[in-house]
């Protein structure tokens, strides 16, 4: 049982932060079906005890083997095919991004090959004045390039994620930024605060 | 046979712990709401400034309230049902007064700011307004903004305020600035003949301007960010937030924000107050 709660363990860290739903899901039904074993169990009439002793030390020995047969494929699955996510934030350059006004854009570069199907970017403004109302009702428009070919633009606020897929792009991912904001005294630097390709 | 079943069973809770990630803590956990249900047994205690004329103001003896923000705060506690007390701030109070929990929402000329948003939270907003200045009736020295901030003239604000923050970065010789606690001791001196000018939120100008017609706002000067009024309220209150978004809306959607308006601030031009009512309240942070 701890074998098989550790294999979980390290098959619900290898997830990573993008794969929170897929562990959340696959838990619930681990979970469930624990329990059904575990009330299965409790309810077993006595005479099974000794049928159960003599199949006590195989089982355990199959129910390893499998543990490891199953970890191995599944890690190998993992690394070649799946692979798991990489954090990107420090590795995106930016230009433009300092001293935003209303109309202005930022340029996003991520000029290596991202090898994974999307890209979780989270944007974020910040006013550096002490004055003005300029953070919550700025809106920004993320019009994605993968290998040059321009994506449909989509809308953030400050904090967002923004799931952007990927199409297979091989070289490089960029974005441009268009900043609006309802006062046009604002002036707002923006940065990434997070950056995950997965698959 | 129960030898096996503890790590069974605390596999069983791990995993059922471990699906509950996705689910987000209650946003006023540890703070009671004021405004949820049940309501009408405490008391809410709203922070008012007592020195604003057509925004709010305490008159002595009668102890009566009035102004925009009161009147905003009569409608709200209609509206939700709810018993409220004033607590009298001064301007520098009025986060520090949500910070401390000696009230549980300020209604009070209170500029949402980013830089304040940090620490409190806010819902609006329910006004607009630029920052303006105010002479004595009959000067016409200062007609621009130029001529505030660069043509030699003393000039009074009111400390911790989002007008110091904007004339901060001119003080200097041709900016001399008059710091003081409360807009009241700036007329005071405007009137005296000690400073040339005061600086605040241009709405603010018009209530003391109506108030006392030795006042003059100068319409066409306006400069700094939208100020954009708000009712604070501690920070992570969401809930209340939430609630308090849904009524200043309705405030603005219906005709009384400009019943509210056009009974306080009859001195404001009619062409003009279109740019004081925002269109839309703020989502909730």
């Amino acid at each position: 049982m701890w074998v098989a709660a550790g294999a979980l363990g390290v098959w619900a860290a290898a997830q990573g932060a993008k794969g929170a739903e897929n562990v959340e899901n696959a838990s619930l039904v681990v979970a469930l079906i624990t329990l059904g074993v575990t009330v299965a169990g409790m309810m077993r009439k006595p005479q099974d005890e000794r049928a159960a002793a003599e199949w006590r030390l195989p089982g355990m020995l199959i129910a390893a083997l499998g543990i490891v047969v199953a970890l191995a494929v599944g890690a190998t699955l993992w690394m070649l095919i799946h692979k798991p996510d990489r954090n990107i934030t420090d590795l995106v350059k930016l230009s433009g991004n300092t001293g935003m006004r209303f109309g202005g854009t930022a340029d996003l570069v991520y000029d290596q090959p991202p090898e994974r199907e999307n890209l979780a970017l989270t944007l974020t403004l910040e006013n550096p004045h002490p004055g003005g109302n300029c953070v919550t009702p700025a809106r920004m428009t993320v019009t994605p390039k993968v290998d040059g070919r321009e994506l449909k633009a989509r809308e953030a606020v400050s904090g967002q994620e923004l799931p952007l897929q990927l199409y297979g792009a091989e070289r490089r991912v960029e974005a441009q930024v268009l900043l609006t904001v309802p006062d046009p005294a604002c002036v707002l630097d923006l940065r990434v605060s997070e950056a995950v390709l997965h698959n | 046979m129960k030898r096996h079943l503890w790590p069974v069973a605390l596999v069983f809770c791990l995993l059922l712990a471990a699906c509950q990630g996705g689910v987000r803590p209650t946003p006023t956990a540890g703070a009671p709401s004021p405004f949820l249900p049940p309501k009408g047994k405490g008391i809410v205690h709203v922070g008012v400034v007592s020195d604003h004329p057509g925004w709010s103001t305490l008159e002595v003896g009668s102890e009566q309230r009035n102004g925009f923000d009161i009147a905003l705060i009569t409608w709200l506690k209609s509206g939700l049902k709810i018993h409220h007390e004033y607590t009298g701030l001064s301007l520098g109070e009025r986060e520090s007064a949500l910070v401390g929990k000696r009230v549980q929402m300020v209604v009070a000329t209170f500029s949402m700011t980013d830089l304040r948003k940090k620490r409190i939270d806010f819902a609006g907003p329910y006004m607009v307004t630029y920052q303006g200045a105010m002479v004595r009736a009959g000067d016409d020295r200062i007609k621009t903004e130029n001529d505030l901030v660069a043509g030699g003239r003393h000039v009074c604000v009111v400390e911790r305020t989002t007008s110091y923050d904007a004339l901060l970065p001119h003080r200097g010789p041709k900016l001399r600035l008059t710091v003081v606690s409360a807009q009241k001791q700036c007329v005071e001196r405007l009137l005296a003949g000690q400073v040339d000018a005061m600086s605040t939120d241009q709405l603010v100008l018009y209530g003391f301007a109506e108030a006392d017609k030795r006042l003059r706002v100068i319409p066409d000067l306006t400069f700094g960010f939208a100020e954009q009024y708000g009712i604070g309220l501690p920070d992570n209150d969401r809930a209340d937030c939430e609630i308090l978004r849904e009524k200043l809306q309705e405030f603005l959607d219906t005709s009384t924000w400009d019943l509210f308006f056009r009974q306080h601030f009859r001195n404001v031009p009619p062409d003009l107050i279109d740019k004081h009512k925002p269109r839309q309240v703020d989502p909730c942070d």
